[in-house]
């Protein structure tokens, strides 16, 4: 599957295949036009009975048929790393979550998003706009039966809410922990209806999100707001655990000690939510950088319920997209931030392109762990209430800012073994301990949904210039491996050529020896004759003829001279032009030399002759 | 360190699955330092070193990236124009060995004509056998003292000398953790950069950057220089 894929990053591409991978999820079917033609896997008792108690019996029950099956095949590990995902799935009884992929889908496109979002809304303001486009996506991106679920764990997280206000009220435990300062009443009515809130309040809320989240309640909120609490997942996640099949194992668990920040919470737990996930979503399967995603969500929440914001970012907020093959997610975030700079931050934009520097380079693992990679938790935590709030566009608020707030001092830098530590290590700096400077900063940062789909039609088009350009680039590679072979077939017949004309030369030479020999064997008549002429002057007619064969031996030594000039012409040129041509002209040349010869057998014969008579 | 001696900036890249050792390796030779649980690294690292030859300095400007495939379509923004490669495999794992040769494909068909590339076997610590015993057998599984991973060599020399010899790579048998090698490596290399590379402003333009660098040569200058 990966080896068919073009290397050129598709933006369109992976968002088709992201959504289609979960089209069929039954726990969060995504909203999406049925796509033609593909098979939905139904799976029993999902689609009809989503009581809780009735899947999580059936887990329970599938979940020991898996592990009797597993233990079959243990010793066979051959078979077990053959044998398909899918298998290894639907063995669980979650052949519902197992999307095979279709090779269809890659000729998806994109799927238009809602029109809702593109109108906006009536609020005006950037940040709120922001969070109400993503209440609007989430609940368009579930199904109805995920809402109802949504609404089941929302009830959950208010009952739990409340007990943890009235325990911090309580004289008892008391005034240590509970910030006096905090708004709890407001805090109550996010709780209680968050949607209502963001519409009816949004300045207040806005205000509130970017003071931070008490810590308090920091893991209820995210829940609250990002509507991932669901029984069906938690109890899906209970039975994944369970599944020792595991294709990512190997990967996860040796990334677990190499994650400094893992000694944050339990590996154990951190290990297990990463399996769960990888086969949740078998095409994402385990990515280095989710770690450091669960981490900071692990750090608040149970488990069961880290699994399920987890899912709920990757699938609902699209985290997915920066992890699956090509990663499109993260190129576009790149690119729509690399416009963010240019168009907004010219000057530091232009440094950093004449330093050789890209954004590729030190924000990428901004993006991929938002932050988490090297920012300190406290920052992190912070980066985390707003991303879940307003979606992952806020990734870009917080990469300008931080770009925005380090100008003057990235200006003074350069070269890329001064800018890129900085960038990686120490842009930060400033806002430890002041974390309310940097979500301020990010907040001001004007972010524009207009401007963003138009970078993103400009990613678009620039991937797809890109792709025809590497299918280009394919031809002209294919046709020049043709053009080497026609090539090197060509230079063996130039040698064969060669050789021919080594031969001819050859016959040249001997021809022109043979016309030296003929050459002398005249001079040596002529002589004679010269000296028989001397003694027989009176021999009159006799004279005469001789000398009109004197003439025509002279007409020959010129012709000979002609032939001899040919061939010191034909000896100098370097290849024949025309085989044939030379065959030809020796050909002539043997002619005339046998025409010669007769001739000089006559001039002989009449000489013998003409002495003879003498 | 002598102002006289031109400086030739070198871009390397270092390429191998995940968790071979590529950072460590870097590490290695820039602070000769080693970590026993190297994170994971996320996009790509930027490091510099300079390595004292007799008649010039190499200075190497080293793009370590994210082994995982997933992360792949990162990698030719860095390899494009890179003049050396150092293509890294586990000597204790075969697959990461047949995603080396996949890297040396990919630094043929894509990286620059003349790019040179170094094949590196790193982790032979684990194999057990002394340094000087390159050619040992492959030897059955061993459990090293944590108990968790099986170590020994699962690579032979040979496989790696044969892929080195056919593709035409400087190759090195290295370890990362006890320093083993890991100079020679960016010594062989430097060697073979063409002098008419050199930048001889650099020093100058460079300024603040031999602070980073300083310190480390005064103490390895020597090592290099071998
Ligand atoms: N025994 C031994 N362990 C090593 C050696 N080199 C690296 N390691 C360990 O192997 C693990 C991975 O090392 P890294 O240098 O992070 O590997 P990498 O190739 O950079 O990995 P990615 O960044 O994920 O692509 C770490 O835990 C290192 O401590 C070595 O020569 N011997
Ligand atoms: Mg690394």
């Amino acid at each position: 599957m990966i080896g068919e894929e073009p290397i050129v990053p598709r933006r369109s591409t992976g968002l088709a295949r992201s959504n289609s991978r979960f089209r069929h999820s039954i726990l969060l079917p995504v909203n999406l036009e049925p796509t033609d033609g593909i098979e939905v896997p139904r799976r029993r008792s999902f689609n009809t009975d989503f009581r809780p108690a009735s899947t999580n019996s059936e887990f329970r029950n599938k979940n020991t048929s898996a592990e009797s099956l597993n233990s079959n095949h243990s010793d066979d590990s051959k078979q077990r790393f053959a044998r398909p995902q899918s298998a290894n799935i639907s063995s669980t009884g979650l052949a519902g979550l197992n999307l095979s992929s279709s090779p269809r889908k890659q000729t998806h496109t994109l799927p238009t998003r809602p029109q809702t979002f593109k109108n906006g809304n009536s609020a005006n303001d950037n940040n709120n706009d922001f969070i109400i486009r993503r209440i609007q996506q989430s609940k368009q991106l579930r199904s109805a039966e995920a809402e109802r679920e949504t609404q089941n764990g929302l009830k959950q997280l208010q009952r739990r809410f409340s007990d943890k206000q009235s325990a911090m009220n309580s004289p008892l435990i008391g005034t240590t922990s509970s910030p006096s300062n905090e708004d709890w009443e407001f805090w109550t009515s996010v709780v209680t209806n968050y949607g209502e809130v963001a519409v009816r309040e949004p300045v207040r809320l806005r205000k509130a999100i970017q003071r931070g989240f008490p810590q308090e309640i920091r893991g209820i909120l995210w829940q609250v707001i990002a509507g991932s609490k669901s029984a069906p997942l938690e109890q899906l996640y209970d039975s994944l655990i369970y599944e020792r099949d595991i294709p990512c194992e190997t990967a996860i668990n040796k990334d677990i000690n190499r994650t400094p920040m893992s000694g944050r919470v339990n590996k154990d737990s951190l290990a297990r939510v990463l399996k769960a996930y990888s086969l949740f979503d078998a095409e994402v399967g385990y990515t280095q950088g989710m770690a450091f995603i669960v981490v900071p969500l692990l750090m608040e929440l149970s488990e069961p319920e880290c699994f399920s914001l987890f899912v709920q970012l990757m699938k609902i907020y699209d985290f997915r997209s920066m992890f699956v093959t090509d990663m499109p997610g993260l190129h576009l975030k790149l690119y729509q931030f690399e416009r963010m700079l240019e168009d907004g931050n010219e000057p530091l934009s232009t440094h950093l392109r004449r330093q050789g520097i890209h954004p590729t380079m030190y924000a990428s693992q901004w993006f991929i762990t938002l932050f988490s990679y090297r920012f300190p938790p406290s920052l992190v935590e912070r980066i985390f209430d707003i991303v879940i709030a307003e979606g992952l566009d806020a990734l870009l608020r917080f990469a300008v800012a931080l770009m925005k707030e380090g100008t003057t001092k990235i200006l003074e830098l350069k070269g890329i073994d001064e800018i890129l530590p900085y960038l990686k290590d120490r842009i930060f700096d400033r806002f430890l301990g002041n974390e309310n400077e940097l979500v301020r900063c990010a907040s001001e940062t004007v972010l524009v949904p207009q401007a963003l789909a138009k970078y993103e039609q400009e990613y678009s088009e620039l991937t797809r210039v890109e792709r025809e350009r590497s299918i280009q680039l394919e031809t002209l590679r294919n046709s020049n491996v043709r053009l080497t072979t026609s090539n090197r077939e060509l230079e063996t017949r130039l040698e064969e050529l060669n050789q021919e004309h080594v031969q001819l030369a050859n016959k040249l030479v001997k021809g022109s020896i043979e016309i030296a020999n003929l050459k002398g064997a005249n001079q040596e008549l002529q002589e004679k004759i010269d000296a028989t002429r001397a003694d027989h002057d009176f021999y009159g007619t006799l004279d005469s003829t001789l000398k009109s064969q004197e003439n025509t031996i002279k007409e020959l030594q010129a012709k000979n001279r002609e032939l001899q000039d040919e061939v010191n012409l034909l000896k100098q040129s370097e290849k024949v032009k025309s085989v044939s041509k030379l065959l030809k002209e020796l050909k002539a040349m043997e002619e005339t030399k046998d025409r010669y010869e007769q001739q000089l057998g006559s001039l002989q014969e009449s000489l013998i002759s003409a002495l003879e008579g003498r | 360190m002598e102002a006289s001696k031109t400086t030739t900036s070198v871009k390397l890249v270092l390429l191998g699955e995940a968790a071979v050792g590529k950072s460590s390796l870097v590490l290695r030779f820039v602070s000769d330092e080693f970590q026993e649980n190297k994170e994971p690294t996320i996009g790509a690292a930027f490091l510099t070193q300079k390595c004292q030859l007799s008649n010039r300095t190499v200075k190497f400007e080293i793009w370590d990236t994210a082994g995982q495939e997933r992360f792949a379509s990162l990698a030719p923004m860095y390899y494009r124009n890179a003049q050396a490669a150092v293509v890294v495999y586990d000597v204790t794992k075969p697959p990461t060995f047949i995603r080396a040769r996949h890297w040396v494909n990919e630094l043929k068909t894509q990286g620059s004509p003349n790019i040179i590339i170094a094949l590196v076997a790193n982790k032979h610590d684990l194999t057990g056998e002394d340094e000087e015993g390159e050619a040992g057998p492959v030897k059955p599984d061993v459990e090293d003292e944590t108990g968790s991973s099986i170590v020994g060599r699962k690579v032979a020399y040979s496989d790696g000398q044969k892929l080195a010899e056919d593709e035409g790579l400087l190759f090195f048998e290295a370890s990362a953790k006890t320093g083993m090698n890991v100079r020679k490596i960016f010594l062989a290399i430097a060697n073979k950069i063409p002098i008419e590379n050199k930048t001889p402003n650099q020093s100058n333009r460079a300024g603040a950057n031999e602070t980073v660098d300083v310190g480390m040569n005064s103490s390895q200058a020597a090592n290099c220089q071998c």
